[in-house]
């Protein structure tokens, strides 16, 4: 009796060890997948640290941790000049690192010893054509993903449309940019053919990338949503037709599709045969 | 032979178990505890701000309340004035939603501000190489198409066009008569035209624009805008010359690559 209790127990530690594991990498997520070497290299990232830096640059609070704690964090080329502003009292480098990754759904990881990186997420190409909505939204800075009203695509219904209003919104962004651009470059370019990047002023340079960036950006907000469109479907769910008063050649949905759509464009038949 | 197990030994067990498979999870990780002293969330304060801005309201609730913060960017907002009373968690979410920011408490202790984006003026931070690095990144996601990038990106309706062209005179006819072909009414080589259509108007859309924002991006501070000539004309009554001119953003990319992006028509006129 005792033995088959034991047992028991034993099965029960199994299952919890099991669980345990299942949830393990998800505690570790924002580090990378190299492990430390020994545990005494890891004890800077024990290191307790204080941070009051306001409306800095990562590299600013990177270099800050770095010296503290007697180590070099490394932040990338592509997450280096975000600003923050950071009020941090006695907290463990480990716990800096993993707050800055939990938030900006980053990664950091043990470059050599002493050495540490923060960087973003590494992203590759899915095998399934279905997930290239969630790891486009995942490719996204995490404030651009609140800016686009990102759904959540495991809950969102399949008839939901809500990449509309988030285009219509880049739109009206990078109008504001342009507009901006156009009132302080009128003077400009009344004496001088030529303006470089460098001598903008940051608003002008902030209107030039806000127009470059919400010009591309609402053409893949279909996508980023995971609306109903063209990626959801195979060539065998489509019918072709003719619509608008016949000079449009349509693409349309079998009834099979839920929810249908169509798209197409104009083609002319000025003499029984469609143009050009 | 015996097998009890204590808590103890369980909770050993579940530590080895967990640190010989994923090495991350080291001792120091799965017992290490944050904040030193975590701040009271449930203490009852009051706060009266007057005219501050963010950065200074989160001086003063991390000085007195000792709270381990991290907000993102600057706010819309300059300075704002706050009168609450309230739990120190409620006070946080107060200031935070003035200043159009969501409030995140991490394992760590620290509260982390992000911002909301419910102000219509407020934007995203734009870092060149952030942004590059995600349109490098949106690149690998995105099957391969061939790029078009023009603005819009049209190159799907471009083969539809060539596609009916090549349409037999039999299915023209029936869809002039209102009549609809599924795929399987099509020849191969039409079916592989609209498979293409179809896959175009699905990824290359945004891979197009994805890889003509990489390449605007591309060694970005060394980029410029020039003013290219398009027209002119003489005021009958003043004699005065108007040129018109069109400002492009141009990008030399590390590779040679140049992009031209066209910002808009301006006017100037000629001093003589």
């Amino acid at each position: 009796m005792r033995l088959r209790n034991a047992g028991r127990f034993r099965t029960l530690n199994l299952l919890l060890a099991a669980t345990a594991l299942a949830v393990a990498p998800k505690a570790a997520r924002c580090q990378s997948d190299q492990a430390p070497s020994s545990a005494t290299e890891d004890t800077k990232l024990n290191t307790r640290v204080s941070l009051a830096l306001d409306s800095v640059t990562l590299a600013d609070i990177a270099a800050s941790i770095s010296k503290q704690a007697g180590m070099t964090l490394i932040p990338s080329a592509a997450v280096r000049d975000r600003r923050v502003t950071a009020r941090v009292t006695g907290i463990s480098v480990r716990g800096v690192l993993d707050t800055i990754c939990e938030t900006y759904d980053w990664r950091w990881y043990r470059q050599s010893q002493d050495s540490y990186v923060l960087d973003r997420r590494i992203i590759r190409r899915p095998q399934d054509l279905s997930r290239i909505p969630e790891l486009m939204q995942t490719a996204l800075p995490v404030d651009f993903r609140m800016f686009a009203s990102l759904p959540n695509l495991k809950t969102k219904k399949p008839d939901e449309r809500t990449g509309q209003t988030a285009a219509q919104r880049s739109v009206q962004t990078k109008f504001r940019g342009m507009n901006g651009l156009r009132s302080s470059l009128t003077g400009v370019f009344n004496s001088r053919d030529s303006f470089g990047v460098q001598e903008m002023s940051p608003r002008q340079r902030e209107d030039l990338l806000t127009w470059l960036v919400f010009t591309n950006l609402d053409r893949s907000m279909e996508l980023l949503h995971n609306d109903a469109g063209p990626h959801q479907i195979r060539p065998t769910q489509i019918t072709i037709s003719l619509g608008n008063k016949n000079t449009g050649l349509m693409l349309n949905t079998t009834p099979d599709v839920n929810p249908g759509f169509g798209f197409g464009t104009q083609v002319f038949f000025p003499d029984g045969r469609p143009v050009p | 032979m015996r097998y009890v197990t204590t808590p103890g030994q369980l909770a050993c067990w579940l530590v080895m178990a967990a640190t010989s498979v994923c090495p991350q999870l080291r001792a120091d990780t799965l017992i290490y505890s944050e904040p030193a002293s975590s701040p009271d969330w449930a203490k009852p304060i009051e706060i009266h701000y007057k005219g501050l801005s963010l950065q200074a309201i989160l001086k003063d609730i991390s000085d007195r309340y000792g709270v381990s913060v991290l907000a993102d960017g600057a706010p819309v907002l300059g300075k704002t004035t706050i009168d609450f009373k309230g739990t120190l968690r409620d006070s946080l979410d107060i200031v935070a939603d003035a200043f159009d920011y969501a409030v995140s408490v991490h394992k760590s202790g620290i509260v982390s501000l992000m911002k909301k984006f419910n102000d219509p003026d407020d934007l995203p931070q734009l870092v060149p190489a952030e942004i590059r690095q995600t349109a490098a990144d949106m690149l690998a996601i995105l099957p391969d198409q061939p790029s078009d990038t023009s603005d819009p990106p049209l190159l799907w309706a471009s083969w539809l066009r060539q596609l009916a062209r090549r349409l037999p005179a039999d299915i023209l006819d029936g869809m002039k008569n209102g009549k609809s072909y599924a795929f399987s009414d099509l020849t191969p080589d039409i079916q592989r035209s609209l498979a293409d259509v179809l896959a175009w108007r699905a990824f290359g859309v945004a891979r197009s624009a994805w890889d003509r924002l990489y390449r605007q991006l591309d060694r970005f501070e060394q980029s410029t805008l020039h003013a290219k000539k398009k027209g002119a004309f003489i005021a009958a009554d003043t004699g005065k010359t108007t040129t018109s001119y069109s400002v492009l953003h141009q990008a030399n990319g590390v590779n040679g690559a140049v992009i031209e992006t066209e910002l808009g028509i301006f006017q100037r006129e000629e001093i003589k």
